[in-house]
C-alpha cells in the first residue's frame, strides 16, 4: 500500500523542479503524466478536474499533436492534416504544467523522471501514456530512414503527408501495397479503413489502379463488413491476402520498392509498410514492458505489475480484450484519473465498466463500427458476454450514413475533450 | 464510518465514472449523436433499457447497453446530467 509512508517519502524527495519548501506543511500531491496523446492529455485534464488541488504535470516534447483517427481521410484528399493537429494551450490554461521535454528514464524507487537537458521531475504517482513505437528490428530492411520511401503513416504527421504525396504522384494503373502486421497493434481496423479510403481516391482519380493487402493475419476486424463494402463500392480494386495465402511480409527494400513474402516478391508503385509495434520507447527503457514489448498492468488501477506508483494506459498497456484505440485510451484515462485520486487518498480502486466504439469509414458517408463493453475480472479486462460486436451486415444505406455522421461527431467530441 | 455511507459514496463515484466513459461520444455540442441534456433521468433510463431489450433500434447503442446491468443503467441515468 502506498499511503502515508509513500506520501512522506514523496515529500522528502521533492525539490528538483518543485518548489520544495517547508516539510511540515502538507503539499499538493504531484501526478506526472508522460505522453500528450488521447490517453495522456485526457488523463491530465481528468485529474485536474477531479481534484484541482493536484499538481499535474504533462511531459510532452512535441508542440502539437497530430491525431491518427480520421487521418486516413487525408490520404483520400477529403481532409487537411491541419484539421488533425492540436496544441496543448487549453491544458496549460487549466493549470496543467506542460513540460516540453523528452522523458529519458524513470526511477520508480526515488520516483523521479529524467528529462532531456539534464533536468528531473519528481512524482507521487506517474501515469505513462507513451503510445506505440515502431519495431523496425522485427521487419528486415525496414528502418526510420527507409520509412521515408516506404511510409508507415501509423503515427500521423509528416508520414501521412509522404504517403499522400506518393499516392498523388502515382500513375493511373499503379499498384498500392499495404503490409499489415500480426496483432496486437494500434487501431486494429485501421489498415482496412485506409485501404477503403485510398480506393476512394484512386477510383476517382486513377481508376485503373489496384490495392494489394499483404496481411500477417487470417482474420481481421470487421472483415465481413469491409469485404462487402469493397465489393459494392470498389469492385475489383482491392485484393486481400492473409497468412494462409503466404502473405506475411518478411523483408522490405526501398530501391526499388519491394515487399518480400515467403513465396513472392511484390514491386508496388506505392508501399505502405505498417510494421510490428511495441510500447513507446520510455516504457521499454524504463523496464516497464515485458517480453511481448507491451506493459503489463493491474486491470482496475492500471498500475504497472513491474513498478509501484506507475500507471500505464492507452496503446502501450496490455489491457486484454480492450483494443488499442483512441476511444479506449480516453476511457482508460478518465478511469485511471479516478483511481489515482482514490489511491492518493488511500482508497481502494473503484470497480468500473469501460466501453469502446471504433468507427471506420469506407467513404465520408459510409461508416461501420465495432463496439465492446469491458469489465475487470481479476487481473484482466474481459468483454461482457452478449454485448458489443460489429454493425449488422444487411442494413440500409441510411444506417451506414448515420454511422459516418456519428464517427465525425465522435472525433469532434473526443478531440474537443482532450485538446480544446 | 458506517458501512452504508461508504457504499453510497462508492455508487456516486461509480455513477460519475460510468458517465465519464459515455462522454466519449455523448457530450453537448454534437451535431448528430444526442447529448444527455435534452432528457431527464427517467427518460435516459427508459431509453437505455429499451436499447438493452432491443425494444428500440439504434446503430451502436443496442450493442453497448447490453453490457451494463440495470443498476449501472440507473446510475448512468442519475448522473448523466450531474
Amino acid at each position: 500500500m502506498i499511503s502515508r509512508r509513500a506520501f512522506v517519502r514523496g515529500t522528502l524527495s521533492a525539490g528538483l523542479l518543485s518548489l520544495g519548501g517547508c516539510m511540515v506543511r502538507p503539499r499538493a500531491a504531484r501526478v506526472v503524466v508522460i505522453g500528450g496523446g488521447f490517453g495522456g492529455a485526457s488523463a491530465a485534464r481528468a485529474l485536474k478536474r477531479l481534484d484541482p488541488s493536484l499538481e499535474v504535470t504533462l511531459i510532452e516534447p512535441k508542440e502539437t499533436y497530430v491525431a491518427c483517427p480520421f487521418s486516413n481521410l487525408v490520404l483520400s484528399g477529403d481532409r487537411e492534416l491541419s484539421a488533425q493537429t492540436f496544441s496543448y494551450q487549453a491544458l496549460t490554461r487549466e493549470g496543467i504544467l506542460l513540460l516540453p521535454k523528452r522523458a529519458l528514464g524513470i526511477d520508480p524507487v526515488s520516483r523521479i523522471v529524467d528529462l532531456d537537458g539534464a533536468t528531473q521531475v519528481g512524482y507521487d504517482r506517474l501515469i505513462l501514456a507513451p503510445g506505440i513505437s515502431l519495431n523496425y528490428e522485427a521487419l528486415p530492411g525496414y528502418s526510420a530512414a527507409v520509412s521515408e520511401q516506404l511510409p508507415h503513416a501509423w503515427q500521423a504527421g509528416a508520414q501521412t503527408e509522404i504517403l499522400r504525396s506518393q499516392l498523388e504522384a502515382m500513375r493511373n494503373g499503379g499498384l498500392v501495397a499495404l503490409s499489415i502486421p500480426e496483432n496486437p497493434y494500434r487501431c486494429p481496423p485501421g489498415p482496412y479503413e485506409r485501404a477503403s479510403l485510398i480506393a476512394r481516391y484512386l477510383k476517382k482519380h486513377k481508376p485503373r489502379s489496384k490495392i494489394l493487402l499483404l496481411d500477417a493475419k487470417d482474420r481481421f476486424s470487421k472483415q465481413n463488413l469491409f469485404k462487402a463494402a469493397w465489393q459494392s463500392q470498389f469492385p475489383g480494386m482491392i485484393e486481400w491476402q492473409g497468412r494462409a495465402d503466404g502473405a506475411i511480409v518478411v523483408e522490405v527494400e526501398a530501391e526499388p520498392r519491394t515487399l518480400k513474402t515467403d513465396f513472392d516478391t511484390v514491386r508496388p508503385d506505392v508501399a505502405n509498410v505498417i510494421p510490428p509495434q511495441r510500447a513507446g520507447d520510455i516504457a521499454l527503457t524504463s523496464g516497464l514492458a515485458d517480453s511481448t514489448g507491451w506493459c503489463p498492468v493491474d486491470a482496475l488501477s492500471f498500475e504497472s505489475r513491474l513498478a509501484n506508483n506507475i500507471h500505464v494506459i492507452g496503446d502501450a498497456a496490455i489491457l486484454n480484450a480492450m483494443p488499442k484505440s483512441a476511444f479506449s485510451a480516453n476511457a482508460q484515462a478518465k478511469l485511471c484519473a479516478v483511481q489515482v485520486v482514490r489511491l492518493l487518498k488511500d482508497l481502494a480502486p473503484l470497480d468500473a465498466t469501460l466501453a469502446n466504439t471504433c468507427y471506420s469509414l469506407i467513404n465520408p458517408d459510409y461508416g461501420i463500427s465495432v463496439a465492446g463493453v469491458y469489465q475487470a475480472e481479476g487481473s484482466r479486462w474481459v468483454s461482457q458476454p452478449g454485448a458489443g460486436g460489429v454493425s449488422p451486415n444487411n442494413v440500409s444505406y441510411d444506417f451506414r450514413r448515420k454511422e459516418a455522421l456519428y464517427a465525425k461527431d465522435w472525433f469532434n467530441n473526443i478531440t474537443r475533450q482532450t485538446f480544446l | 464510518m458506517p458501512v452504508q455511507s461508504i457504499a453510497a459514496d462508492t455508487s456516486i463515484e461509480r455513477g460519475r465514472t460510468l458517465v465519464m466513459t459515455c462522454g466519449g461520444c455523448h457530450d453537448k455540442g454534437n451535431r448528430s449523436i444526442p447529448g444527455f441534456e435534452s432528457l431527464n433521468e427517467q427518460q435516459i433510463f427508459a431509453t437505455l433499457k429499451a436499447y438493452k431489450l432491443d425494444q428500440l433500434t439504434g446503430t451502436v447503442m443496442n450493442r453497448i447497453a447490453k453490457g451494463y446491468s440495470d443498476e449501472d443503467l440507473r446510475l448512468i441515468a442519475e448522473f448523466a446530467n450531474d
